[in-house]
């Protein structure tokens, strides 16, 4: 439970290329690995937090969204109801917000993995998913330049077993 | 660079998984509606590179469950249908192929190739299917310890068990084409001690020439864990279900004996059995029905009921007080009642509400894909601010007992 102190608190968070970064305790703490790492430095405001597996300008952009974001009510704890429920729909700002290129969109993907703030994965991999729904494996491989390394015996056995959706 | 290949694989795992879901509630990685492409999604996936293919075929949870639902399938659909059922490599195969993956199974395309009244199409011809299937299915060994949900089509997945199923919950068995159900059941059901739920569809059977030889089989399954059956009552002879709470079938037999059956099962069974369910409303008759008709049932589940049933629950005691059939019901659930029946559910409502507070059992009414215009003040009990002359005078007499406390709900679900 936040308190009013806190959200008036400056955060100092570090990356990976060593660039500094002060943002509020609201923002900062959309990141539950942040969160948890203040809470285990108390109530010390010079301390900054090491993010060595984020470098600046994934960390701006991270920071952009959870500033967007800062209001939004903690997400639950996800049960396997939920999981049945989650849709490929994007809202407006997240869908503007994550139109980054496919470096980008990796990049921020492991960022709000490393950084445990499951609503910008979720907006992450709903954005993978979309791109991959109803493409055949060799447009999937030709957009994420990805290297068919099946053996001549394994793509036979692929065939094999899948010859009934080959003829759609 | 930063790349797809360095995204590790619970979110690779996470990604597969949105892009196989159907974007609703099913509980299905696999759903079809009308769209029989969706449910290779995931094949589709494992077909990219090496790294994609381990992480779709290995995580269990992608392949938790799979469901082929065919409901009122467009032309093209139904076509497709066929064409898979036709090819040499079916569906099926790719099912096989992955069969120990599945915790939940479900070919569901009964709806596909049983006629339905309103629904003339061309059909599939199930008993087309080529004998290889039945072959590959034998040699199949889908789910395992892991299975705990399956529905299918007898014969075609005729697999000789070899151990025991500890997590199947749940077993729906469709039989056409005149198999005998028996051997499904013989099959299956020593294996799957812990069910919960079976139902057995069996649209070919006809009790009228059977029942007397399926009485002298003397093949029984205790299934100690059954919570729900839904079953001919002339399977009910094969059954020792302690536990039962609801049974279901299809339509009400005409075949007097069939109710000694019924009978026969709650003697030898003794099970706190409160619900009953029928498939086919207009099955239901005074004739054949008031046997079915205890009085230990509190809940009845009424598909398409017609005149008879309605009147038949309308019925009260010579006193007055209390009704005839079912007296101590305390919930109906109607489902597909069309709005010509709005009297006569408020007929049977004012009946079984009005005898008096000590004698009423009525509590509740739910209702799905029926009387649609109903207006949303009547889902609301107890309201003491209800208008009743705000609504048209055919609510009315409902909306009287709403305010008086009798819940009305509605579910709109296909």
């Amino acid at each position: 439970m936040s308190t009013t102190e806190d959200k008036t608190r400056k955060v100092k968070l570090v990356t990976s290329d060593n660039e500094e970064f002060e943002v509020d305790w609201e923002v900062a703490t959309r990141s539950v690995l942040i969160k948890h790492m203040l809470e285990d430095i108390g109530e010390s405001e010079e301390q900054a937090i090491p993010l060595p597996n984020v470098t600046a300008n994934v960390l701006k952009k991270v920071l952009e969204w959870c500033e967007h974001h800062r209001k939004d009510p903690e997400p639950a704890p996800e049960s396997s109801d939920d999981n049945r429920k989650r849709t490929l729909e994007i809202g407006d700002w997240d869908a503007k917000f994550i139109q980054v290129d496919q470096e980008m969109l990796f990049e921020i993907i492991l960022a709000a993995n490393y950084l445990d703030i499951k609503a910008l994965l979720d907006v992450g991999c709903k954005t993978v998913a979309n791109m991959i729904k109803g493409k055949q494996p060799e447009e999937i491989r030709k957009m994420f330049n990805i290297v068919n390394d099946f053996t001549p015996e394994e793509e036979a056995q692929i065939k094999k077993e899948n010859e009934w959706a080959e003829d759609r | 660079m930063t790349t797809i290949h360095d995204i590790p694989v619970e979110i690779l795992c996470a990604i597969f998984s949105l892009a196989s879901r159907e974007p609703d509630s099913s509980p299905s990685i696999f759903k079809t509606g009308d769209d029989f492409q969706d449910c290779v999604v995931l094949i589709d996936l494992s077909r990219v590179c090496r790294y994609w293919r381990d992480t779709a075929l290995e995580n269990p949870t992608l392949w938790s469950s799979l469901r082929i639902r065919l409901i009122r399938p467009s032309d093209e659909t139904l076509l497709q249908v066929t064409h898979f059922l036709e090819l040499p490599r079916p569906l099926i195969h790719a099912l096989v192929s992955h069969c120990d993956r599945f915790s939940k199974i479900s070919l569901d395309i009964a709806q596909a190739v049983e006629p339905q009244p309103y629904w003339p199409r061309t059909l599939v011809d199930i008993s087309k299917a080529p004998t290889d299937y039945v072959t590959d299915l034998c040699h199949a060994t889908f789910g395992g310890e892991r299975l705990e949900e399956l529905h299918f089509i007898w014969p075609w997945f005729p697999r000789p068990l070899e151990s025991p199923l500890p997590a199947l919950k749940m077993l729906r068995i469709a039989s056409y084409q005149n198999y005998d159900v028996l051997d499904p059941m013989a099959k299956w059901l020593p294996l799957a001690l812990n069910l919960e739920e079976l139902e057995i569809i069996d649209r070919s059977f006809s009790p009228s020439s059977n029942v007397e030889e399926w009485k002298k089989s003397d093949q029984h399954f205790l299934l100690s864990n059954l919570r729900s059956l839904t079953a001919s009552p002339s399977l009910l002879p094969h059954f020792i279900c302690p536990n039962l709470a609801k049974y279901a079938m299809r339509r009400i037999p005409w075949e007097s004996g069939v109710i000694g059956c019924f009978e026969n099962f709650i003697d030898r069974s003794d099970p706190p059995l409160h619900t009953l369910e029928i498939k086919e409303g207009f099955s239901f008759s005074r004739e054949n029905a008031i046997g079915f008709l205890k009085p230990r049932f509190t809940t009845i589940i009424v598909t398409s009921p017609h005149n008879n049933f309605f009147s038949l629950l309308s019925m009260m005691s010579e006193g007055g007080d209390r009704a005839y059939f079912l007296p101590a019901l305390k919930h109906i659930e109607l489902r597909e009642v069309g709005e010509k029946f709005v009297y006569e559910l408020s007929d049977l409502v004012e009946l079984r509400w009005d005898v008096g507070a000590s004698h009423r059992t009525l509590e509740s009414v739910k209702l799905r894909r029926s009387l649609e215009s109903m207006p949303e003040a009547l889902l609301h009990p107890g309201d003491a601010n209800l208008d009743i002359t705000s609504l048209e005078v055919k609510w009315r007499r409902l909306a009287r007992r709403v305010k008086q406390g009798l819940i009305i709900s509605r579910e709109e679900c296909t």
